[in-house]
């Protein structure tokens, strides 16, 4: 169905009827005009043509042709007239003028003696009209003895022809003035009409507008006085609408202010609780790892000094237990380091299956232990991947399994292809995981069955770890699990196609993994912390490896002797008294010719500490620092200096 | 003797006589009233009057006006007057005696129409007549025209000679256009164009009636319809008197008419209607 606009309709109203009227009065006036157009030709030419028939009666009856010829000029020179013929009684031609044609059928006509005024031919052409010329009747009181009273006598007949050139002018100027005078009034009409409707229809395209505006939103839209009353109820009505709509989204906009700014509260509460708690994690993880720090460093050194087999049972014993809390914290660690966003995968190729087979070497042992078989499936591959990371989440992983698998269980490592993946799973046919306890396990400090938190079985960290590393390195991790049923985790690492890189590959991880025996001995090392009894204790197990330490409680103890040979290593607390360890980096970095190698050490875990010291390019090691891995660290940075020096 | 004629009539039972007119026309109906009042007059007779179709009431007269009533009374035992007839029309009809089948014409007796002629053209000698069917009274005519030392021009219209030619070559010859009774030649159709065609050749037509006055012939002798009516009243008083009817006559007393304004077209002096009336012979 087509629609049309108000406008349109409201003028299809007004002008059809008037439209209507026009167009008949029009053609009613019109024809009627032409009517009388032509009657009046008609009774013009009647009017000579009888003139003209009456004058000649006596030129026929006497057959005077000059008389009758001047009369038929008279006639001609008449307006329209195209030419007459006069015939006598019998038909024959007497006079006339103009074109001259079809005798005959008048001759006709005059011997059928047919005594009336008649039109013989009428077209858009010419009125040809006949009249006969009879004579005129004077009453002469005679008795006409026994003959019968006789009519007029037939003396002879005149035909006219009259054009219709004028006529048809006539007409058709008639006709085009009424055309126009149809359009004007139709002009007019339009414009009144559309004036008319405009008068109706512009206060509802208002309103329309408004409406439209309203829609739109924008309830401060008013609608002004109508001068048609029900319009103007309608314009009340939307005004009194439009106001109920604004307040009621005024309000609507209040509450949700409301409630966004509680949410934001809420937020920002919840934020800083886990604020405080990252705060107070990193704090306490600080301040553990003071004294653990110092703790592992005089162990390190007690070793060295005990001699009994007894004391290297009690000292292997309480090893044992720093250790343990030594990877507690260093999980904590992890997870801080994970959240602050620092850790950056180094991505590389690798044969998965030397990894994984290396772990399962390193995992016998502990499945040995708890009597639970350890099976390892595995296919030759070449995967993209941080080996780093790809390993801790394995070792969380297994780890898991085996701490969880009751003794005498099984646990399956296996890793096949699956596409342009590689699929590591790690099965266990432990205890299992209920569904709706599935996601939880992934956060921190859940263990399923650890409610008494016992903490030899971990903090809980383990699998909040691997999901935040799977995470970082957008491999997916799958579980698939269900109570006393064991347990699937699974993880698919892309694959690198081809043998060639496999091969070419293959020795990376252990060359990386590969420890060379170091030799510290008479290495000049400077350590600076504020903390007396890590300062003494690193002293201490940095002496017993054969170095020349020099103490510096604080940046104002620390000389530096700007000569060839100060130091070879620097190994500087984060945090100082009387500034930050990157204040001494920088000090030496601008006074000294000679740059030494710079260790940072932090119990500090905030993951601001650790992007600073990044971006610095110095290293970071976090407290405690146990002895093999600082030793470890002490290699890496002094091979990376004499690298950089021979550069 | 008149006295006695009242006393015998008026001791026997009145007469009854019947008007039939040929048709309701002016002069015919004038006529009418003119014999009623007559009748009236004299209470000799009852007079009815009824028209040409009508059933004829029984009467012992029927008076018939015009010639369409004469023709449709021909039949009729009754004894009849005729009226308003031409004298040649009449005499072809007649079929009984006159005492029971008369006439009063309408026409003039040759005489005086050549008298009036005399009388209001003097000058005039040569005397135009055009006939289609030659006159009754052609030698009677000839032997008046004679008398009065008038040349006599004759044509006549037939096969060879149209009206107009006929009319023409007598106009040329001819000084006045004496018109007789000719119902092929004078019509209604033709008076006009013959009068034209007379004007024309300045010819003068002396008429047979008011009619041919008024048409615009120069000058007429004719009887009026109260004359007529006058002189058939007299003639039913003779019937009812003697039981028959007088002889077939001509109007006895006549008018003159003059067309004073075709005279001054024509040039001509002529006397008045009255002088002429009395000049041939009409009671003052």
């Amino acid at each position: 169905m087509i629609k049309h606009g108000i406008e349109r309709q409201a003028l299809a109203v007004a002008l059809i009827p008037i439209l209507i009227m026009a167009v008949i009065l029009e053609s009613y006036f019109i024809f009627t005009r032409i009517d009388d157009l032509d009657r009046a030709m008609l009774d013009r030419a009647k009017l000579i043509v009888r003139q003209l028939a009456s004058s000649s009666e006596y030129a026929v009856f006497t057959g005077n042709r000059s008389m009758l010829q001047q009369q038929i000029d008279v006639a001609i020179a008449q307006q329209d007239v195209s030419s007459v013929i006069v015939l006598d009684a019998t038909g024959s031609y007497l006079a006339g003028a103009g074109s001259v044609s079809d005798i005959e059928g008048f001759t006709k006509l005059i011997r059928s003696g047919n005594g009336q005024t008649m039109p013989m031919r009428d077209d858009n052409q010419v009125l040809t009209v006949y009249q006969p010329i009879l004579t005129t009747q004077i009453e002469l009181d005679e008795p006409n003895l026994s003959l019968p009273k006789r009519m007029s006598r037939q003396l002879g007949g005149v035909i006219l022809v009259l054009g219709k050139q004028s006529l048809n002018d006539e007409k058709r100027g008639m006709l085009l003035f009424n055309l126009m005078l149809t359009v004007l009034i139709l002009g007019i009409a339009i414009v009144v009409a559309m004036r008319a409707s405009h008068r109706i229809t512009a206060p509802i395209l208002g309103l329309r507008s408004a409406v439209r505006d309203i829609g739109e939103g924008r309830l401060d839209t008013r609608i002004g006085e109508m001068r048609v009353l029900e319009l103007d109820e309608l314009a009340h009505g939307i005004n009194e609408m439009t106001g109920q709509l604004q307040q009621q989204r005024d309000t609507l906009q209040q509450r949700i202010k409301e409630a966004t700014q509680e949410l934001r509260e809420k937020k920002e509460e919840a934020e800083k609780a886990n604020f405080d708690k990252t705060r107070f994690l990193a704090a306490a993880s600080h301040d553990l790892r003071q004294p653990m720090h110092a703790l592992g460093l005089f162990m390190g050194e007690l070793h060295n000094r005990i001699n009994t087999p007894e004391q290297h049972k009690i000292v292997a014993k309480v090893e044992e237990s720093v250790e343990a809390m030594s990877g507690l914290l260093d999980s904590l660690l992890d997870i801080s380091k994970l959240d602050a966003g620092v850790v950056i995968p180094q991505v590389q190729e690798f044969a998965i299956h030397v990894l994984l087979q290396r772990m399962a070497e390193d995992f016998a042992s502990l499945a040995g232990k708890k009597a639970i078989t350890l099976r390892v499936r595995m296919i030759e591959a070449c995967v993209i991947g941080d080996p780093l990371l790809l390993e801790r989440i394995l070792l969380n992983l297994l780890g898991n399994a085996i701490r969880y698998v009751r003794q005498g269980g099984a646990v399956m490592l296996v890793c096949r292809k699956r596409g342009d993946h590689v699929r590591i799973e790690v099965r266990d046919n432990g205890p299992g995981i209920p569904l709706d306890e599935q996601q939880n396990i992934f956060r921190e400090f859940v263990q399923l069955t650890n409610t008494a938190r016992d903490r030899s079985k971990g903090l809980g960290l383990g699998l909040a770890i691997v999901e935040r590393l799977a995470k970082l390195m957008c491999f997916p991790l799958y579980l698939r699990s269900a109570p006393g049923r064991g347990s699937i985790f699974a993880i698919d690492v892309p694959r690198v196609v081809g043998v060639q890189e496999l091969l070419a590959k293959e020795n990376i991880v252990r060359q990386d993994t590969g420890h060379m025996p170091e030799d510290f001995s008479g290495l000049r090392v400077l350590v600076v912390d504020d903390d007396e009894l890590v300062r003494n204790g690193t002293g201490s197990l940095l002496a017993a490896w054969g170095c020349q330490v020099e103490l510096a409680g604080n940046l104002a103890e620390v000389r530096l002797p700007c000569d060839e040979n100060i130091f070879d290593l620097v190994v500087c607390d984060y945090r100082l008294p009387d500034g930050s360890g990157l204040d001494l980096a920088d000090r030496i970095k601008t006074q000294c010719t000679y740059q030494p190698a710079f260790l940072l050490i932090s119990g500090d875990t905030s993951p601001a500490v650790l992007q600073q010291v990044v971006a610095k390019g110095y290293h970071l090691l976090h407290k405690p620092v146990r002895p093999a891995k600082l030793r470890s660290m002490l290699s890496f940075v002094l091979n990376k200096q004499s690298r950089d020096k021979n550069d | 003797m008149c006295l006695i004629l009242c006393l015998s009539l008026a001791q026997a039972a009145p007469l009854t006589v019947t008007v039939v007119l040929s048709e309701s026309g002016s002069a015919y109906q004038e006529f009418a009233r003119a014999l009623q009042s007559q009748s009236t007059r004299s209470t000799q007779y009852n007079l009815q009057i009824a028209h040409v179709g009508d059933p004829i009431p029984d009467a012992n007269l029927v008076i018939a006006v015009g010639m369409r009533a004469a023709i449709s009374l021909t039949s009729n035992s009754v004894p009849v007057l005729n009226v308003f007839v031409p004298r040649a029309g009449f005499e072809k009809l007649q079929y009984a005696p006159s005492a029971t089948f008369s006439a009063i014409y309408m026409d003039q007796p040759l005489e005086r129409q050549l008298a009036l002629l005399s009388a209001a053209l003097p000058e005039a000698r040569r005397i135009g007549i055009l006939y289609a069917t030659p006159p009754a009274e052609l030698d009677k005519l000839k032997k008046l025209s004679a008398e009065s030392k008038l040349s006599l021009h004759l044509q006549r219209v037939d096969q060879q000679h149209s009206l107009v030619s006929a009319l023409t070559e007598l106009l040329e010859v001819s000084e006045v256009l004496f018109v007789l009774p000719d119902a092929e030649v004078y019509s209604s159709d033709t008076i006009r164009n013959i009068l034209l065609e007379t004007y024309r050749k300045r010819v003068p037509m002396i008429g047979i009636s008011q009619s041919y006055v008024r048409a615009g012939a120069l000058c007429a002798v004719y009887s009026t319809s109260q004359q007529i009516a006058k002189q058939t009243a007299e003639a039913i008083l003779q019937f009812s008197a003697g039981g028959i009817l007088p002889p077939s006559q001509y109007p006895k007393e006549f008018e003159v008419s003059v067309n004073t304004q075709v005279a001054r077209s024509l040039g001509l002096v002529i006397k008045d209607a009255e002088q002429l009336r009395t000049e041939i012979g009409g009671e003052p």
